[in-house]
């Protein structure tokens, strides 16, 4: 065995996990978390800082997209693993530190080299790419193209602020993976400094995770908000409640009660989470305490009153900044919605039409 | 001067001794070609554009600070020997700064968001 | 309280008999090699931090003093990784500046009665060292061409448009108590218990408040918030990765031995030979700061920004009056 093979299993025990979660992939997602609180593995804040990709469940098409990417952006080592029931999460888990250990194997992988690996002619918004003629004009909102492609990307274009000043804004999306945000859910906004503006909000695939009961909500949500602003023994132990919760150990209700009544008192907590954009009636603290409440049996209304519809959110991330828009998302249980909430009219095409047409021309 | 060329040398070698150690060792020597990371989408533009600071009135209060900071660190050395009117004027001077700190505060320069 | 000359402190100091030693090459080496240990025990406190450890539970405290260790060789062996269009000349000036900046600022160190790189400014060198890590920030979020990466780079500058300036104030607290800005003089002034942090008290968690918040760690972690995938590091991994972590942790562990060296009084102390002194200040100025820093949630910058300028600014101020007064009365010999 090489040096850099003995170093590679002293140094990858403890691999870096990003975990993706399809629509239907809520029970095997828990089971993946509790098995990497007990392996101490920390979750991957990033894909260039992932070993391993965990798939919970089955994604659909547009989700099994964002997973191709987010799959061609981990460097080598890596490994993957799909995780389809709950009942095989261990073995797999096993099986892709395995994987990820066996140098030789590691060695030939040689990691990503097409950047645009995963979205080549055929799927999804990649069907655009021998079509540079269309570029400027259709599916743009308006927006006009100077012309400017370097790598197959347009240069932002510019549009007015909030405050009426004529800036550049950038077409980004939030989701459907992010760290401490909600599984599959997809925010796109225009983007002036870090000020969101034109914000639509849709579930991956129009299919939304399920409902769950109050507990379950309110423990999703406060991990998600300590996740975004730490102290990270806090959110380690918010962790380890929401994973005793979800087995049923006896007690555990009990605890994550007396915890709640704790974290309520937090004023630093209060004082970080303040100031965002006001969501189902208050700002992330505000909900924090209300989520407390709630765990800690005070709440009349169960925190039926904390889920928002899509709709509602986007209107409230209207000119928020990403910090506290990322607060509010977090904060809050995002419902099904009436309908698809981008899909009224050619605007659901719309939002395909312009991912495909701007990185259109591709890398050629 | 010498120990200075010394600890030069130390950075150097702790840089290209990194560099050697990740060449030898590495998985992969060619980097990983990759899109920016967008959540799990396709960047639709570059990234790099003007962003907008919405916080350029702190930048000039605080040049205005930085500017004293200069002539206070030659000030701290004399401090004990040229007395009393050097303190008097250091602070009356940084006592007009701070009127403008409250000022600009009061205008809702500190806040951006 | 009287105020020793630079010799006497000498003398009293870590043992280092022979003065020739100073002006070789070793010293330099020798300095490089310390800053490097300062950052892997500063490492190591943190990671016991994070992991939360309670008193006594091995379970957590082994896997977690190794955290360090694994993470860098873990670094060491990755691959590198490059986005499309970046700028590659700004993120490799970028990804070497900030330990080199980190190393450097470990030339002012006071190592009895010596340092490497004694200047009449040592103390604005520090400054410098630290005021660079603006740029090396900000080109590292740039660079990569990435949204979430820029927004961190921008989010930097925020937040140091608000620490820079009481910073700034607690250093200069420092020369005016010592009257220069030599380190050596500094500690020399601090001889026979006359330690600084009893006057300074506020300068010293300010000089605390501003390390953390120049290596942007703990609840100055915006720049590299998990809202924004990491910021500034979003796009970094193997080695480029490793060494902004490097310089990082060697930043923070230098500037915990600084504080020892200029509020502590380094050496200074009785019984015990000197160096220990020293070793001994610096593990609680980290303990403390790991401990209260991993305590705390994370402090946005457009909320400290409020607090800086209306709280730290003023306190660091009249912080650096009172000093002013005191060495008018005499008070520091």
């Amino acid at each position: 065995m090489g040096l850099s093979a003995r170093v590679a299993r002293f140094s990858l025990a403890r691999p870096h996990v990003l975990v993706v979660v399809g629509s239907d992939g809520r029970a095997a997602g828990s089971v993946v978390e509790s098995a990497l609180l007990g392996r101490g593995w920390p979750l991957a804040r990033s894909p260039a800082d992932a070993d391993l990709l965990v798939v919970a469940g089955s994604p659909g098409a547009e989700l099994a997209a964002a997973v191709e990417l987010l799959w061609a952006q981990v460097p080598a080592p890596r490994s993957r693993v799909h995780v389809a029931t709950s009942s095989d999460v261990e073995a797999s888990l096993d099986a892709a530190a395995r994987h990820l250990r066996a140098w030789e194997a590691q060695r030939s992988d040689d990691g990503p080299d097409d950047p645009w690996a995963g979205q080549g002619p055929g799927t999804g918004g990649h069907q655009h790419a021998g079509n540079d003629g269309s570029e400027s004009g259709d599916g743009h909102g308006g927006h006009s193209h100077d012309g400017m492609d370097v790598a197959g990307l347009p240069m932002a274009s510019s549009a007015p602020d909030r405050d009426g000043l004529d800036l550049e804004a950038l077409r980004v999306k939030l989701g459907p993976w992010l760290p401490g945000w909600p599984n599959g859910l997809v925010v796109e906004a225009s983007m002036q400094g870090d000020v969101l503006s034109d914000v639509a909000v849709h579930w991956v695939d129009d299919a939304h995770p399920g409902t769950v009961g109050p507990q379950e909500n309110a423990l999703d949500a406060l991990v998600r908000l300590l996740t975004l602003t730490g102290p990270a023994p806090t959110l380690r132990r918010w962790r380890e409640t929401r994973a005793a919760v979800r087995q049923q150990r006896p007690g555990a209700v009990a605890q994550a009660a007396r915890s709640a009544h704790r974290l309520a008192r937090s004023r630093v907590l209060a004082w970080s989470l303040g100031g965002g954009p006001a969501l189902a009636g208050g700002n992330a603290a505000d909900v924090l305490h209300r989520w407390c409440d709630v765990l800690s049996g005070g709440s009349p209304a169960g925190g039926r009153d904390l889920v928002v519809d899509p709709q509602e959110l986007a209107t409230a991330l209207q000119g928020a900044d990403l910090a506290g828009a990322r607060l509010a998302v977090a904060s809050v249980v995002v419902g099904p919605g009436r309908t698809p909430a981008h899909g009224e009219g050619e605007d659901g095409d719309a939002h395909v039409g312009h991912a495909g047409g701007h990185h259109g021309g591709g890398h050629g | 001067m010498i120990a200075l060329a010394g600890l030069v040398l130390g950075i150097g070698l702790v840089l290209t001794g990194l560099q050697a150690a990740a060449t030898a060792l590495t998985v992969a020597r060619t980097p990983a070609m990759s899109l920016p990371f967008e959540s799990g989408n396709l960047p639709a533009q570059h990234a790099v554009s003007r962003f907008h600071v919405r916080w350029y009135a702190l930048c000039v209060l605080f040049l205005a600070f930085d500017m004293e900071m200069i002539f206070m660190y030659p000030w701290a050395v004399v401090v004990a020997q040229t007395g009393a009117t050097s303190v008097v004027e250091m602070f009356g001077f940084l006592g007009v700064l701070l009127v403008g700190v409250v000022y600009a505060w009061r205008e809702g320069a500190l806040r951006w968001v | 309280m009287t105020r020793t000359s630079g010799t006497r402190a000498a003398t009293t100091g870590a043992g280092m008999a022979d003065p020739t030693t100073w002006t070789s090459v070793w010293a330099g080496l020798g300095v490089v090699a310390g800053a490097l240990v300062l950052g892997l025990v500063l490492a190591w406190f943190d990671a016991v931090a994070r992991a939360g450890v309670r008193v006594g539970s091995r379970a957590v405290l082994v896997p977690a003093a190794a955290a360090p260790v694994r993470e860098g060789m873990r670094l060491l062996l990755g691959q590198r990784r490059t986005t499309v269009a970046p700028d590659r000349l700004l993120r490799t000036l970028a990804v070497c500046a900030v330990p080199v900046l980190a190393l450097t600022s470990a030339a002012v160190l006071p190592l009895g009665g010596h340092s490497v790189v004694s200047t009449s400014a040592d103390l604005v060198w520090f400054n410098a060292a630290e005021a660079l890590l603006w740029v090396a920030v900000w080109m590292l979020g740039w660079a990569p061409n990435a949204v979430h990466s820029l927004v961190g780079a921008y989010r930097f500058l925020a937040q140091g448009l608000a620490y820079e300036l009481p910073l700034m104030f607690a250093i200069i607290t420092v020369g005016v108590g010592a009257g220069s800005l030599r380190a050596t003089d500094v500690v020399a002034a601090q001889a026979g218990g006359a330690w600084f942090v009893w006057t300074m008290p506020v300068a010293l968690l300010v000089f605390l408040l501003g390390a953390a918040a120049f290596t942007f760690w703990g609840p100055f972690g915006a720049p590299a918030a998990r809202d924004i995938a990491e910021g500034v590091l979003s796009e970094l991994a193997g080695l480029d990765r490793l060494l902004v972590e490097l310089g990082r942790a060697v930043f923070l562990g230098v500037a915990s031995a600084t504080a020892a060296a200029w509020f502590l009084g380094a050496e200074d102390g009785p019984v015990l030979p000197g160096a220990w002194w020293y070793a001994i200040k610096t593990l609680a100025v980290m303990a403390f700061l790991v401990g209260v820093g991993r305590r705390l949630p994370l402090v946005r910058p457009e909320r400290f920004a409020d607090i800086a300028w209306m709280v730290l600014l003023p306190l660091t101020i009249l912080q650096t009056a009172v000093v002013a007064v005191l060495v008018l009365g005499g008070f520091y010999g």
